[in-house]
């Protein structure tokens, strides 16, 4: 038995429009390794977005099937967990309301659900803001609620779509570091997708480039493997082994 | 330095609250010029000296009115709205229901509840009936449209991120329609609110021995100018005063709405 606990068999996405059928997707396979952090790149365009759609279960591919702990995955449920790029922590619930939701959700034993959400604000370093609703939260802290409530739901896998996309980039850096920091402590698998391939190189064991897939072209470009040791430090975007490799990647990706 | 800036602000809002005040006051000195030092009969306007006489003399029938009038309102409003929010719920929540319900909202919408006053006397009659359902209608077409409009607002990030979270249908109407709309309702009960009082008055303009619109017709028939604005002056107290009770309840359920301070 092997290690996979993702796995994307053949999947192919089609929307058909006045112009014509587009395709989102073309043939894509790939599986992903119980504990990995595995990044999917790729420019606008390339279905980054359809992709990440069809793996949480929102949307059901023309062909193919997503396969997560060997069941396939038809409808959006509690073992993908997401991260959105734009804010999702409910306005209208406090951190801790929005940390607690998925074991409340469960009906979880009262002194359990508090264990959790006391643990998991902790891991994000939201101690002591508790009782704030996110209007009152910067943006680094309110990504910080989404990370605490996807984690505090205990998803097998976790889908990461573009988290960081609308920080600056000094709050993007500093995430990045907590999220490998909570990823090392955790264990759980995370699936993170973004434009940016520098941040892709940083975070994961694996790159998934894609690319759009016109003519004979099919949506997969490219697995690379990164292996960098951990735990990785800013330092690393200066190693030349670092920038040799973005660069591969970089012309890999435009080809 | 900072008790400087405190000391502004205090003074800020100082001249704010002198300057809320004049409007008023210089408004109630005019009208007190105009009626007591010119030649402009009280039968045009009355001042206000004679507004107060009037009020104590009717002072003895003023909480009969008031509690009918309120009653036809509160019912009016609570039915009214009650109804409204419910069936904007379902018609905003489920594609079938909208797709048979939307059209017929649409249409009932742009009638105006006053030209049916008439209509709902001839069905149920001259007395309370007719008058509690002409505000309930009110009530309902304002807010039935504003739950629509409201539901359908609804950031569907929110309903995907609580899916993913293990909520079902109902949990995801409990934790997350519910509250998103909240504030939207609240403000169409507002507007509503404000409306029931109006839809009140022409409604006992057909015909009532009670309420405010008895007061305000009487002091026209006997050509008593002051009962007249008496009548009128309860009917702005009591919905300023439901304003701000609504306003207090608002606070309330949406702490957590983003605002701009002023």
């Amino acid at each position: 038995m092997d290690n996979t606990i993702l796995s994307a068999e053949n999947i192919s996405m089609l929307f058909s429009t006045r112009k014509g059928t587009i395709t989102a997707l073309k043939n894509l396979t790939f599986s992903v390794e119980n504990g990995q952090f595995v990044a999917i790149v790729g420019p606008s365009g390339c279905g980054k977005s359809t992709l990440i759609n069809i793996l949480a279960g929102m949307l059901k591919p023309t062909q193919g099937r997503v396969l997560l702990e060997g069941k396939a995955v038809n409808n959006v449920n509690s073992k993908v967990g997401m991260v959105f790029q734009k804010y999702a922590a409910f306005p209208w619930m406090t951190v801790e309301q929005n940390v607690s939701y998925g074991p409340r959700i469960a009906r979880l034993p009262k002194s359990k659900i508090e264990e959790i959400t006391r643990r998991y604000i902790k891991m994000v370093g939201l101690e002591g803001y508790e009782h704030l609703y996110p209007k009152e939260l910067s943006g680094g802290m309110s990504k910080r609620v989404d990370i605490a409530r996807a984690y505090a739901n205990s998803p097998d896998v976790l889908l990461m779509d573009e988290p960081f996309g609308a920080l600056d980039d000094i709050t993007k850096k500093q995430m990045q570091l907590e999220l490998l920091k909570i990823w090392d402590q955790e264990k759980k698998t995370v699936l993170f997708i973004t434009h940016d391939l520098e941040e892709a190189l940083f975070l994961a064991n694996r790159v998934i480039v894609l690319q759009k897939p016109e003519g004979d072209c099919e949506s997969l470009n490219v697995i690379q493997e990164i292996p960098f040791s951990r735990p990785r430090l800013p330092e690393l975007r200066a190693d030349t082994e670092f920038i040799e490799m973005k660069t591969l990647l970089a012309e890999v990706m435009v080809r | 330095m900072n008790e400087n800036k405190a000391k502004r602000l205090y003074n800020e809002q100082n001249i704010k609250r002198i300057q809320n005040v004049s409007g008023i006051a210089l408004t109630l000195i005019l009208w007190y010029v105009l009626s007591n030092f010119t030649s402009i009969p009280d039968l045009y306007l009355p001042s206000p000296q004679e507004i107060v006489q009037c009020f104590i003399k009717y002072s003895k029938d003023i909480p009969r009115h008031i509690t009918s009038s309120l009653h036809r309102i509160v019912v009016g409003f609570f039915v009214g709205s009650a109804i409204g929010i419910i069936m904007g719920l379902f018609i905003g929540w489920n594609k079938n229901v909208r797709n048979i319900l939307e059209p017929l909202v649409e249409f009932i919408r742009p009638m105006p509840p006053l030209a049916l006053i008439p209509l709902f006397i001839l069905w149920f009659g001259i007395g309370d009936k007719s008058k509690i359902i002409v505000i309930a209608f009110g009530a309902w077409v304002v807010l039935v449209v504003n739950t629509i409009e409201a539901v359908r607002n609804v950031d569907p990030l929110y309903l995907d991120a609580a899916r993913s979270l293990g909520a079902n249908t109902w949990d995801v109407f409990r934790t997350v329609l519910i509250p998103a709309i909240t504030p939207d309702i609240i403000a169409g009960i507002r507007v509503v609110a404000a409306n029931s009082f109006g839809m009140c008055v022409a409604a006992e303009f057909m015909g009532t021995a009670t309420g405010f619109g008895y007061l305000i017709i009487e002091g026209r028939r006997f050509i008593k100018t002051d009962l007249l604005l008496v009548g009128v002056l309860l009917i702005t107290i009591c919905s300023m005063l439901a304003n701000m009770l609504i306003r207090l309840i608002e606070k309330r359920l949406t702490r957590w709405v983003p605002r701009v301070e002023n």
